[in-house]
């Protein structure tokens, strides 16, 4: 057997090396807050938390962010890890304060701020629909449900996020659609029967 | 080859929910502001509970030392008296510290500097992971007073937690009528308390704020209780969290205070006050963001 002996370049050489790319560094907690309080807010809202209480709890998901931040891995996306973390919150707060008090789902209702009243209550009343057909799911089918159908996050990354198999997404996505569709067409022949659009 | 396994879709009516529920808008700017502020002094608070009990281990060390260095019945017998005299000492100090930090936060009312929140922009619920800025931005949680972060991007808008003014189209807050739709809520009139108006934690806690001075004196107290510990004013910091204690007894910030309390008499070497505080803590506030460190200093 023949072996060539052909000089190896420098050129050769660089391009051998190892491409060493600098790390991202992570985001800070201000940058997070910034662009993903609407997310935290609305996931908290639609995870059944009531109005009244979302600031405060908002407060507890950025506080668990804070301690959790150093272990964050940059190059995964962030808005699965911090549904995780979310979701964590409002379970919690929910186990804590279900036995203490029952609140009334919206008892205190914000106005949006939107210049037509009317506007404003078509709204208000679109939103509660909604909470109000996933209230009829439990937290571990209404969270899979929110991560999938309204924030639209890969089945992969619920999975790793809810630290679950993704046979048990796929299992927790078709029951949690099933009971929320069987919910919102209950809701909406209630409407039709009552005029409403 | 994995198969997949299968889920069904959607529902036209549970489609058109989703879609509406999508369009919802978020916090006010002055809720994301609060929100902000709340979290900056949580953080900061957690952090001075963290470096008292690092005093403490600190102080336990050295009064351990000593005592092995000067084991001698005359020797005891002078310190007992010199502790007795000291102690009198740090009563009149702290009387005369606890008047004068009143006065200084009587002072500073009205003048706390802005804190400037970050301004989220309105985004669309996408699957866009979060955009980062290319420098990043530092928040420091300090010990004490209104803290302010540097924002990474462009400069936003400085608000001043203590004198929001309800923009025009302001939420106004309408208690719904018992039996009402919920979402029916009334149009409020022009001097309605406004979501600008209520304590962060008022709606789940409950309490009454108590005391003349409001929220903010409330805030300021605390605030200088913080800055008594930074400066290991020990003595001033504990008399302070007394002081407050007697005009705040269920003030919004008592789960702070009492976290505070735990490290601060750990720190000056009360070892049995402070885990007789931390187990009251521990019964009053279970799911506490304090309760690791509380749990740490002690068990």
């Amino acid at each position: 057997m023949r072996i060539s002996l052909v000089p190896i370049q420098p050129a050769d050489v660089a391009s051998l090396a190892p491409t060493i790319e600098p790390p991202i560094p992570p985001p800070s907690l201000a940058d997070i807050y910034r662009a993903e309080v609407d997310y935290v807010w609305h996931g908290l809202r639609r995870l059944g938390i009531p109005q009244a209480d979302l600031p405060d709890v908002t407060h507890d998901v950025f506080v668990a962010v804070s301690r959790a931040l150093p272990r964050f891995e940059p190059e995964r996306p962030l808005r699965p890890w911090l549904f995780g973390i979310t979701y964590r919150v409002a379970s919690t707060h929910r186990r804590l304060f279900r036995n203490v008090r029952e609140v009334p789902h919206a008892a205190v209702e914000c106005a949006d701020g939107a210049p037509d009243p009317e506007q404003s209550l078509l709204q208000a009343e679109r939103r509660d629909r909604a909470v109000e057909c996933l209230g009829h799911l439990d937290l571990k089918h209404r969270a899979v449900l929110i991560m999938h159908d309204f924030h639209g996050h890969e089945v992969g990354a619920i999975a790793e996020a809810l630290a679950i198999p993704i046979k048990t997404v796929y299992s927790r996505l078709s029951t949690a659609r099933r009971r929320f569709s069987e919910a919102a067409e209950k809701l909406a022949r209630a409407g039709r029967a009552e005029g409403q659009p | 080859m994995n198969r997949q396994p299968e889920h069904g879709p959607l529902s036209p009516a549970a489609l058109a929910l989703i879609e509406g529920d999508r369009r919802t808008a978020g916090p006010s700017a002055d809720e994301r502001a609060r929100i902000w502020q709340q979290t900056e002094r949580t953080l900061a608070a957690a952090a001075a509970v963290a470096s008292v009990a690092t005093i403490g281990k600190g102080v336990s060390a050295t009064a351990s030392t000593s005592a092995t260095a000067t084991a001698g019945q005359a020797v005891l017998a002078k310190l007992a008296t010199s502790l007795t005299a000291a102690k009198l000492v740090l009563a009149l100090a702290a009387t005369t510290a606890v008047t004068g930090a009143t006065v200084a936060v009587v002072r500073r009312l009205g003048q706390q500097a802005p804190v400037a929140a970050p301004v989220a922009p309105s985004r669309a619920h996408s699957r866009a992971s979060v955009s980062r800025p290319p420098a990043p931005s530092t928040v420091a949680p300090t010990l004490a007073g209104p803290t302010a972060i540097t924002p990474p991007v462009a400069a936003p808008a400085a608000v001043s937690p203590l004198a929001v003014a309800p923009p025009p189209a302001a939420r106004p807050i309408v208690a719904a009528p018992a039996g009402a739709h919920p979402a029916r809520a009334v149009v409020a009139p022009a001097n309605h308390r406004t979501v600008a108006d209520q304590p962060l934690f008022a709606a789940r806690r409950g309490r009454t704020t108590g005391g003349e001075g409001g929220p903010h004196l409330e805030r300021l107290l605390l605030d200088e209780a913080l800055a008594a510990v930074k400066a290991r004013d020990l003595a001033t910091a504990a008399a302070l969290l007394d002081h407050h204690a007697a005009e705040y007894p269920e003030g919004r910030l008592t789960e702070e205070r009492e976290a505070l309390r735990v490290s601060v008499r750990e720190a000056r070497g009360d070892h049995a006050g402070a885990v007789e505080a931390a187990r009251r803590f521990r019964m009053r506030f279970p799911g506490s963001v304090f309760r690791p460190t509380v749990d740490a200093v002690a068990p």
